[in-house]
């Protein structure tokens, strides 16, 4: 996924003329006249991805920005779901059934992730269409404040995502239970010890396509899930944390798309069919593995196709490799984000040169599981 | 709400205890001949630490990253005591269903040829984390009350070797922090969905 071309074959474009090119709504501004695409234009530039034509699919694409050197830059972008679907040419009041994504990053993205935007806490689009932060300071690095909101599609490092879901599978946005609802795109570019970005620049682009509601046989459901429970520490050094999702269903579900994401010390992670009464899953039904933190494999349909029986789920591992921290940073560092997430639980802890969970690549570490499968369940439990 | 947690979260294992490529007593506990034993502990909200046997009574607590778990942690011995992996899991008796943890953890020598998770002298404070977060509530996945009930408790221990030893009991989990009885049991309560609001803190001591 790092570097890979992905050359467009249609030649039909819509979007993004050089004056509506800027962050949030104005992304799809667009001139609803198709124009060509040079169908040698290099994609893996956000730049060049063409926004899909009016009613198939809508864009969203954020300005080009700067990840000054020893910095980690997350953006979050609000795009109220109306905005795009009256810009791509959609009547009002329908709802978009996305079938198909095409995501496209510049080299240096450590994630990009659409949510649904739902309980406001400490992030809210009335603030402003792009909300930045840095350095794991800002609004948009907290993930609580995002906790209930699900999630539309992700990539990690440079994307080149195209993925169109199975036939008649679509995940529809301001449906009849949220037919006004916001998208926040968030952007985390890392231009500091464990990853750089190119040029210093970070930019993303999303495309959503969509289908007609008559071809729609089976709504898309996504799953996030991460397990906050992990410290990696220096006494020790090679642990592995696991914990279990269960689709509280009576119906089997299909898993037609999974990634795991976790920083530098991430060694392995495993994702398997799990059926929801065993305490380990059967090694034989893992179907991901990643063994590189930093370009995990987004595994999809039509190559992913898991059955997962009544009342299962998932159950995933994140095994580590402590290292030392980075000379800038020490255990010192470290050892006060512990102490600080101790004190908040009202407790002291001993230095051990731990990393936590969070956000910053280089001082936190993660163990996150996205997935995508069909038919969407009400009741997905995750803790 | 992590806050008001009785519990004294903190490390594991510091010097004492220490891994591969580190110095320290961590190693081999009791006799490589015999097969591994195991007991089972369970932390209160004082942080003490008490064996676990069949038919206890087990504390819900508020683990930092939120919601309620039951912290398990275990005594064993035949077995090397860096890098042990625990698995576990809350079970419902009725449906079987499984609420899984697992984690490597280090077991801190005791004199009799022991390890425990903790502390040798019986406390969980600045040891958290070598005990199993069994995440119980919301209760979204079990038919009946979390608190007051009967439910099954499964736990593995294998060390590096693949020494395995297992224990299955049955414990009845208790809401164990007076001060957040109320919203505890409120999470816990069968059918729980999401989006129900719960008390913040209902101020009741049973204890």
């Amino acid at each position: 996924m790092k570097n890979t071309l992905f050359h467009v074959a249609v030649a039909t474009s819509m979007c993004c003329l050089a004056g509506c090119s800027s962050h949030g709504l104005r992304a799809t501004e667009a001139d609803a006249s198709p124009a060509p695409v040079d169908a040698s234009a290099d994609v893996a530039d956000p730049a060049n991805l063409a926004a899909p034509p009016p009613t198939q699919g809508v864009q969203m694409k954020t300005d080009p920005f700067t990840v000054a050197p020893g910095t980690e830059q997350q953006n979050c972008y609000f795009f109220r779901v109306s905005d795009l679907a009256h810009a791509a040419g959609y009547p009002s009041g329908q709802p978009l059934n996305v079938h198909r994504v095409q995501i496209v990053q510049r080299v240096g993205s450590h994630h990009m992730n659409v949510f649904r935007v739902r309980t406001i806490t400490g992030l809210d689009p009335a603030k402003g269409a792009v909300q930045t932060a840095t350095n794991g300071q800002g609004a948009c690095f907290v993930s609580s404040n995002w906790a209930d909101w699900p999630l539309v599609a992700n990539t990690q490092q440079a994307g080149d995502q195209d993925w169109s879901y199975p036939d008649g599978v679509a995940n529809p946005l301001n449906g009849s239970d949220y037919p006004d609802e916001w998208l926040m795109l968030q952007s985390h570019f890392v231009n500091a010890n464990t990853q750089t970005t190119q040029g210093g620049t970070g930019q993303v682009a999303v495309n959503l396509w969509t289908l007609p509601a008559d071809q729609v046989t089976a709504q898309l459901g996504t799953l996030f899930a991460t397990d906050q429970n992990i410290r990696v520490c220096q006494s020790n050094p090679t642990p592995t944390f696991s914990q279990g999702c269960q689709f509280h269903s009576s119906q089997p579900v299909t898993i037609v798309g999974a990634n795991g994401h976790f920083h530098s010390r991430g060694k392995e992670f495993d994702i398997y069919s799990w059926d929801g009464t065993s305490l380990t899953p059967d090694l034989d039904a893992r179907f991901y593995q990643s063994l590189v933190w930093d370009d995990p494999p987004m595994l999809h349909s039509p190559a992913l196709n898991v059955a997962v029986p009544a009342n299962g789920g998932i159950y995933y591992s994140c095994t580590y490799d402590w290292q030392p921290p980075p000379a800038s940073i020490g255990c010192d560092k470290l050892n006060t984000i512990d102490q600080q997430k101790e004190q908040a639980a009202g407790a002291t802890a001993p230095a051990d040169c731990c990393y936590r969970f969070g956000p910053q690549v280089d001082t936190n570490e993660h163990c996150n599981a996205f997935v995508y499968y069909y038919p969407k369940q009400d009741n997905v439990i995750c803790q | 709400m992590a806050a008001r947690a009785a519990v004294a979260w903190a490390l594991i294992c510091a010097a004492a205890c220490s891994s591969p490529g580190a110095s320290g007593p961590c190693g081999f506990l009791g006799s490589t001949s015999a097969a591994p034993e195991l007991q089972l502990l369970a932390v209160r909200s004082d942080t003490s630490v008490v064996p676990l046997n069949d038919g206890d009574s087990i504390a819900i607590l508020t683990p930092p990253q939120g919601g309620r778990v039951v912290f398990v942690g275990v005594r064993a011995t035949n077995l090397d005591g860096c890098g042990v992996q625990l698995n576990g899991g809350l079970v419902d008796p009725k449906t079987t269903q499984v609420r899984p943890d697992s984690r490597t953890v280090n077991l801190t020598p005791t004199s009799d040829g022991w390890g425990v998770s903790g502390s040798a002298h019986g406390s969980a404070a600045g040891a958290i984390s070598s005990f199993l977060n069994i995440p119980v509530c919301p209760n979204q996945w079990s038919t009946t009350d979390i608190e007051g009930n009967d439910y099954g408790l499964e736990v593995i221990v294998t060390d590096r070797e693949g020494r395995k030893a297992t224990k299955s009991i049955r414990v009845t989990p208790e809401c164990g922090e007076p001060a957040n009885l109320e919203q505890c049991q409120c999470l816990c309560r069968a059918n729980y969905v999401t989006s129900q609001t719960c008390p913040v803190d209902g101020g009741k001591d049973v204890q």
